[in-house]
């Protein structure tokens, strides 16, 4: 009879729980800093057949601050991209794995760590900069993205971070490897940047009743375990050949001087060249070259020549002459050339990133 | 309100307060390296507590009457931050219970999702309960715990 009683009393009680704890379950997956974990216990029993009850003290504390974060590439591939491009956008996300709001200060760095799956590293961006996605499209958009730090991020809840930058026109560049360093900052303050979170001293004793920091961070490359900071690396790849084509005129000889100090006067014998040149990092294949003969200067039959660029003032370096009709084993000796009467075309192979091959021909003038 | 009547009630029923009186307090699990390759395990003061951790919730009775008391059952509502996690070592295994009515091994329980009953897990434990089938001599005293960790 009694024992039924008791249990009737601590069902009441746990009723109560019940309802308590149902309301609170439904939050965040981590537990928020600063909530205060109450715990009472009751007690029942009988002492010469009378029933009491008895509830316990409240032992409590405070769940205090689990600092960790994450930051991802976006992707998976590297930024294709180009010499001289401005704003050239890599991609990161940075989630919020402390169980409190935070901020998080970010930095854009170059890196000159080689990644397998990113390439070696050989330039670093200009005006390299990191921007939140603030509209949350996914997408770089100038003048719209301009937050340079990620403001009161919730637990759990993900961002979208951009690193722009700028492609130097250095000839010779492939791959920039950059990175996004994430440094969990302090929360609570709208529109500001906190301070970077410091973790609590464990050689001073906490107390249950106060929100320590505690960083439980992963450690990752180039990062340190716990420390309040996570890196992600991706990388700025120009894949594709930039060949540029300069045009340049020497006279050779004219009728009164010569060889010697010749001027282009008519009947004068003139030299055009055209160096091709592939600032890289691609390999540029199968190119020709078209140039109309210009009016009032007459085609020199037979004075077409293909090769490597020469040097100081020579056009061919080591190359190839190419008669002037379209067919024959000099088309395919390397190189090839024809003049149809009005146009002479050359075609050349290759050209390696960094050489330049070049294309001459020489007409007299009317 | 209703629950506030409640307690009322149940206070102005309970006699001048009691015999036994108990006492709980909370401890976190710390985890060390031992010399020997184990991990030490050793309980102290919870004040370091972020999601993740282990904690030990202990309730300590003693019976300061001069009469043994009899059918002592001590119930603890598992705090919703929480999640049960067995009894604390060498503590007797509690009674469990989903709902506050209906006491048992974890393996008894069911939860109700829809028209289908599932069998509980650990998450769902709210309130564990000890009855001790000894009575509590004047002036004993015991403790019984359990763990439990924070989401």
């Amino acid at each position: 009879m009694y024992r039924i009683k008791f249990n009737n009393a601590l069902l009441g009680g746990a009723a109560l729980s019940v309802a308590m704890s149902i309301s609170g379950v439904a939050q965040a997956q981590q537990t928020p800093a600063g909530t205060s974990v109450n715990n009472q216990a009751t007690v029942s029993y009988e002492v010469g057949g009378t029933t009491q009850s008895v509830s316990s003290n409240v032992a409590t504390f405070v769940v205090d601050k689990k600092v960790n974060l994450a930051v991802a590439e976006v992707g998976g591939a590297p930024t294709q991209t180009a010499l001289n491009a401005t704003d050239q956008v890599t991609t990161f996300t940075v989630t919020n794995l402390t169980n409190a709001v935070q901020d998080f200060r970010l930095e854009a760095d170059q890196q000159s760590v080689s990644i397998p799956l990113l390439g070696t590293d050989n330039f670093n961006m200009n005006n390299l900069r990191a921007f939140v996605d603030s509209n949350g499209n996914g997408t770089y958009d100038a003048g719209v993205d301009t937050q340079t730090y990620i403001d009161e991020l919730a637990p759990d809840a993900t961002v979208t971070v951009f690193l722009v930058g700028n492609v130097p026109n250095t000839p010779g560049i492939e791959t920039a490897i950059v990175s996004l360093n994430a440094i969990v900052a302090t929360g609570g303050s709208s529109g500001a940047l906190g301070a970077d979170l410091v973790a609590s001293s464990t050689l001073v004793a906490d107390s249950p009743s106060t929100v320590e920091i505690v960083f439980a961070d992963d450690t990752g490359l180039l990062d340190q375990p716990r420390n309040g900071q996570q890196r992600a690396f991706d990388a700025y790849h120009i894949s594709t050949a930039v060949v540029t084509m300069v045009k340049s005129a020497t006279v050779i000889s004219d009728p009164v001087n010569f060889l010697v100090n010749p001027h282009a006067i008519p009947g004068a014998v003139v030299e055009y060249c055209m160096k091709v040149s592939n600032a890289g990092p691609g390999t540029a294949s199968n190119i020709v070259l078209t140039d109309a003969v210009p009016a009032n200067s007459t085609f020199v039959p037979g004075s077409i020549a293909v090769g490597t660029s020469g040097t100081l003032g020579a056009c061919i370096l080591l190359g190839t002459s190419e008669d002037d009709n379209a067919t024959g084993a000099d088309e395919t000796d390397l190189y090839g050339g024809s003049f149809d009467g009005t146009t002479v075309r050359a075609t050349l192979p290759t050209v390696a990133p960094l050489a330049s091959m070049s294309v001459a021909f020489r007409v007299t003038i009317n | 309100m209703s629950y506030l009547l409640f307690i009322a009630a149940l206070a102005n029923a309970a006699p001048a307060p009691g015999q036994v009186e108990i006492h709980a307090s909370v401890l976190a699990e710390a985890r060390a390296p031992a010399t020997d390759g184990t991990t030490r395990v050793t309980l102290v003061p919870a004040a370091r507590i972020t999601p993740g951790d282990r904690l030990v919730y202990r309730i300590e009775y003693r019976n300061n009457g001069k009469q043994a008391a009899t059918g002592l059952v001590i119930a603890n509502p598992v705090p919703a931050a929480l999640q049960y996690a067995g009894p604390a070592d060498g503590a007797p295994a509690p009674e469990l219970s989903v709902d506050g009515q209906t006491f048992g091994p974890l393996s008894a329980l069911k939860i109700r999702s829809g028209t289908t009953l599932r069998p509980a897990t650990a998450a769902d434990i709210r309130v564990v309960r000890w009855r001790l089938a000894q009575p509590v001599a004047a002036g004993a005293r015991g403790q019984v715990s359990f763990r439990a960790i924070l989401k």
